[in-house]
């Protein structure tokens, strides 16, 4: 191998986009996973995307990024979110068959021009004059590049628990890294923990799935990559069941025994993906909770059973199992389990996900404190990106929070971290969410995707297709016509629309609600074949007012956010600061007034004072 | 070099002239050391200023170990617990400006800085002692010039008007804690019955946002005053009116039409209000630029006013010109005045052909005045069920405020009635809350997901 300028610590989806991105970019890679067969393995359930999570695999797919494409390849049953709640919310979520997702990562990482895959466990950093230079592997071997970025996920001295039995590991089946996170210490990193779990596996052939509520995929699925035409596999349902009174006695007798509950975990779990036990406690009057059923593949009989994540002991997860409808007889393949890992503050990092710490040192994924696949997959796309520009002296890449949920995730990251649970992407995140949609992800970011060099040719040129072809559709529909008439009211009506007193313009037909291509088509406009196509163009026509509030506040809020916060400002010499806000803004090294006055605890008088005081700076 | 939010201000917090106390105020870091500096004990030994918020007797020289200026009474504070949150020192001189002045200097030779106007308010608010709306009505209170000014900004200090938007920011919260969750979590078993009660509970918000905006109609004029206006053509009286009003000889009187040239404004108590009553020069047409100018300035005054009060000569018939200012005043709030009703009536009610209220006064025998006054009061904006629990609106910037952030809740509620996108519904809720924060001051996204893990049970 040519000398190596980018190496990428771990193969789970955070590694795999920052490593494919960083020698998409032309940057000669390396990635070290501690098990080949375990590229782009999904640890958890066997799905991707949802609210705020489709959004940002959207985003990457916008960017070059893998993911998109990966699960079109792979999915097995297609469903559109929220399809009545509006379009901002609207959001793609996909089953993957979860071996052949993984296979389709490992060739994909395994083709890649100037990317060397290679199996090892990495012990430490080294380090030179505040920079890491790069790593020395568990046998003792050195790899030296420009720049390196770690995602070891919940590898870092990962500790299984099922009931009272514990289990070093990184997942089930897999080492745990032991010797890297207490040199992250040494070096002087914070190092948190942090719990989360995953549900036991079930038989297929053991479920009776006669009984329960079907759940199957969109009729048409809509998939994730703007470059995907069809989806190559087989589509399948889920089925839907529920706990009940005897499932919640079960877990209620056996409390003690998990370790979330025996005091052998204290670490905090997400709120929002609790295990079991955490629901029957805290929301005791709830009679049931519903679990779905999903199959973690096409060739396989296990089934992931959405809604059980437990760690307690195995014969109550049996019996917990068993309680419940049409899983009467049903046998548990591999139990649920409880992790607790390590993880860094990320308030150590910058927006680049640079480590303010150790300069040339990116960390993307788990290690951060987030959760889910597709955050981590987010984050290390940008710092391989961002591992790149520096190497090549080059800005780094931030995204901004009206930009990208990309970038609502990293600036809440590196501004307010992550709050003392797993941090996870929603949608009520981003104050300017109309602004981010699912369909309008391309024309935010793929001209930057393209100008960083990673976006590839043939995305970049349908894009520039799509794009033409969205301007003539737009001049179109505003030289269309609707003509007031009898007859076309009659249609209007026939349509469920309210009737015109005016003749109007296609275009602004089409801004009002429920108006849609088809109904176009039925009043006789005449539109391409791929009008269909440009649904953020009637999108953008329907919520032109809120489109245009949501920019004027963005707008309204640059003031702050172009207001720069100099890399060596000192907070402690800030008078009138309360110490509690001194020490928040020491910690967090806000790079702009609007980013300080994101932080937790910064009121607005704080702010003031921030601001007089970089004023008196600048004048000197 | 102490910075400029903790160097020490010193200022006169008594009003300026003579009387028999005036308060010194020193603020700030070094307010303990320069005090030590300028005050003895009776027997020239240092003063010792142990035992915070506690008064002694001192001697305040005029200069560090010099002459002694006056006998005085002093109460150090430690900060935080003072109205700026920091270290602050009063004196209590001898009133006399002179003997002020002194002092004054005394502390800015010893150290401090003179403090800007407003500077131990904006401190305060700074050192997070006061919110914004609190910080506002320290300068109202100061201000207020009538019962009613004074009891809105008691209010709002002791933070009535923090507390009500607190809790109808609250409610906010819940409800886009509640829609965010329709959103962000839609394969949860979330309950539909209530995204349905939410409107009801909207409607609420709504209704009590915009009673409180309604406020400000008459919190306005307890902040601000009600400005009385006289007008009328020359000569009516009106000067004579505004002398009996105030009851003493304010404005000139004379019987050369257009002696009034320019206007003169009074303040007068009206029931449990402040009015700001103005006598202008009587419209008319004139060649004397002087007079010209004042007629303008008439009819700026005109505009600006609450209530017009357009007198009429009782005694004499009603000329082109009163015609014409009847007309010109149609369309504003105004009571008109029949004076000189101690005279012979020359014209009838019926023949001014107008709807507003006409009274009989009469500037001379002073009569008719208090029926006046109820007469303004019963036009006044009534403060009635709609003042909430006695808070009121007194500020602009409040008013504009809560009505953008009732407008936006309305806009919510109507979305979630007419089944409009639960996207947009968020968004409404969204700039709604953020108009409510800007008023106090706060912003935390956090909080709606907080409330959706405590209210819902979510994760499948």
């Amino acid at each position: 191998m040519e000398k190596l300028e980018i190496i990428v610590v771990g193969a789970g989806h955070a590694g795999i986009e920052a490593a494919l991105a960083a020698a998409r970019m032309g940057a000669s890679t390396l990635l070290l996973t501690s098990n080949l067969d375990h590229i782009g393995q999904m640890s958890c359930n066997p799905a991707i995307g949802g609210v705020g999570k489709g959004h940002l695999v959207k985003e990457i797919d916008a960017l070059g990024g893998e993911m998109a494409r990966a699960i079109d390849a792979t999915g097995i049953q297609f469903r559109t979110l929220n399809t009545r709640k509006g379009p901002a919310v609207r959001a793609t979520r996909a089953q993957a068959d979860k071996a052949a997702y993984r296979l389709r990562m490992k060739a994909v990482v395994e083709s890649c021009p100037n990317l060397v895959v290679r199996e090892a466990m990495v012990d430490r950093l080294l380090v030179e004059g505040g920079s890491v230079v790069g790593i020395v592997t568990e046998l003792g071997e050195e790899f030296r590049a420009a720049a390196t970025v770690l995602t070891t996920g919940t590898f870092l001295r990962g500790l299984m628990h099922i009931g009272d039995r514990r289990k070093d590991g990184g997942r089930a089946g897999d080492l745990a890294s032991e010797g890297l996170s207490p040199h992250l210490a040494e070096l002087g990193f914070p190092i948190g923990r942090l719990k989360t779990g995953t549900c036991p596996r079930l038989d297929a052939r053991t479920i009776d799935l006669s009984q329960l509520e079907e759940q199957p995929g969109d009729e048409r699925p809509v998939p994730f990559s703007f470059g995907t035409r069809s989806l190559p596999l087989r589509q399948v349902s889920c089925h839907i069941t529920r706990t009940n009174a005897a499932t919640h006695e079960i877990i209620r007798g056996s409390l003690t025994l998990s370790p979330m509950y025996s005091g052998r975990i204290d670490s905090r779990g997400p709120r929002y993906c609790p295990a079991i036990e955490d629901k029957i406690v805290r929301f005791a009057e709830r009679e049931s909770h519903s679990i779905f059923l999903e199959p973690e593949g096409l060739n396989t009989v296990e089934i992931y059973p959405n809604g059980l994540s437990t760690a307690l002991p195995l014969d109550v997860q049996v019996a917990m199992v068993r309680s419940i409808r049409g899983l009467e007889n049903a046998d548990i393949l591999r139990p649920g389990y409880a992790i607790e890992y390590d993880f860094i503050d990320p308030l150590e990092l910058r927006h680049s996900l640079e480590t303010r710490r150790l300069s040339r040192l990116y960390l993307a994924g788990q290690i951060n404190g987030t959760t889910g696949y597709e955050e981590a997959a987010a984050q290390g796309l940008m710092a391989g990106i961002n591992a790149v520009r520096q190497m090549r002296r080059e800005e780094p890449l931030r995204l901004g929070r009206d930009e990208a949920y990309i970038g609502v995730l990293i600036d809440d990251l590196v501004t307010k971290g992550i709050g003392g649970e797993p941090y996870r992407m929603f949608t009520s995140r981003a104050e300017h969410r109309l602004l981010l949609r699912e369909d309008n992800a391309r024309e935010r970011l793929s001209k930057i995707g393209h100008s960083i060099g990673l976006l590839r040719d043939d995305a970049w040129a349908d894009f520039e297709a799509y794009t033409v072809q969205a301007q003539d559709l737009d001049s179109l529909l505003a030289e269309e016509k609707i003509c007031v008439g009898e007859e076309t009211n009659r249609t209007l009506s026939s349509l469920g629309l309210d009737r015109i007193r005016d003749t109007l313009s296609a275009r602004d037909l089409l801004g009002r609600p429920h108006v849609d291509w088809k109904m176009l088509r039925t009043l006789g406009v005449e539109l391409p074949a791929h009008a269909e196509r440009h649904t953020s163009l009637m999108l953008d026509l329907k919520y032109s007012g809120y489109v245009r509030r949501q920019k004027e506040l963005a707008q309204r809020s640059a003031g702050l956010e172009k207001t720069r916060v100099p890399d060596n400002t000192d907070f402690n010499e800030i008078s009138g600061l309360s110490n509690e806000a001194r020490e928040r803004l020491q910690r967090v090294q806000p790079t702009t007034l609007g980013q300080a006055a994101r932080i937790p605890g910064i009121t607005p008088a704080a702010i003031t004072l921030l601001g007089i005081h970089l004023k008196r700076a600048s004048r000197g | 070099m102490a910075s400029y939010f903790e160097d020490t201000i010193a200022a006169i917090a008594t009003p300026r002239g003579a009387g028999a106390i005036a308060i010194l105020r020193l603020s700030g870091v070094d307010a303990y050391t320069i005090a030590g500096k300028l005050l003895r004990r009776a027997d020239g030994a240092a003063l010792s200023l142990d035992d915070s918020h506690r008064a002694r007797r001192a001697r305040l020289l005029d200069e560090t170990e010099g002459r002694p200026l006056d006998e005085v009474l002093v109460l150090p504070m430690l900060g935080p617990g003072t109205a700026t949150g920091e270290d602050c020192v009063e004196i209590h001189c001898h009133g006399g400006a002179f003997l002020l002045d002194l002092a004054l200097r005394a502390t800015l030779a010893a150290g401090a800085r003179a403090a800007r106007p407003g500077e131990f308010t904006q401190r305060a608010f700074l050192n997070g002692r006061l919110d914004l709306c609190q910080a506002e009505a320290v300068a109202d209170l100061a201000e207020a010039g009538s019962q009613a000014g004074l009891h809105a900004a008691w209010q709002q200090l002791e933070g009535g008007l923090s507390q009500r938007i607190h809790r109808l920011r609250d409610q906010l919260l819940d409800t886009r804690a509640l829609v965010e969750a329709h959103l962000d979590f839609p394969e949860e078993d979330l309950p539909a019955e209530t995204l349905r009660e939410l409107e009801t509970a909207q409607a609420g918000v709504v209704q009590e946002m915009e009673a409180l905006a309604a406020t400000f109609a008459r919190g306005r004029l307890a902040r601000e005053g009600v400005r009385l206006v006289l007008a009328g053509r020359p000569n009516v009286g009106k000067s004579s009116l505004m002398n009996a009003l105030l009851g003493r000889e304010r404005a000139l009187v004379s019987e050369v039409p257009g002696t009034t040239r320019d206007y003169l404004e009074e303040p007068l108590a009206i029931g449990d209000l402040q009015a700001l009553l103005s006598d202008t020069a009587g419209i008319r047409v004139t060649r004397n630029a002087v007079e010209k100018a004042g007629v303008a300035r008439s009819r700026e005054q005109i505009e600006a006013a609450d209530i017009l009060l357009v007198v009429f000569d009782g005694s004499e018939p009603l000329s082109a010109m009163d015609r014409e200012i009847l007309e010109d005043t149609a369309g504003r709030p105004r009571l008109l005045l029949r004076n000189k009703s101690d005279l012979d009536e020359a014209w009838s009610a019926s023949s001014l052909g107008a709807t507003s209220r006409l009274l009989p006064v009469s500037a001379k025998a002073a009569s008719g005045l208090a029926p006046l006054c109820q007469a303004v009061l019963e036009m006044l904006p009534a403060e009635g069920e709609t003042v909430v629990e006695k808070v009121v609106v007194t500020r602009a910037r409040h008013h504009e405020a809560l009505t953008s952030a009732g407008a936006a809740a309305a806009r919510a509620g109507e979305l979630l009635s007419a089944g409009g996108g639960l996207d947009l519904v968020a968004c409404e809720l969204q700039a709604a809350t953020a108009e409510l924060d800007a008023l106090v001051g706060l912003s935390t996204p956090e909080d709606v997901l907080d409330r959706i893990f405590e209210r819902f049970c979510i994760g499948k």
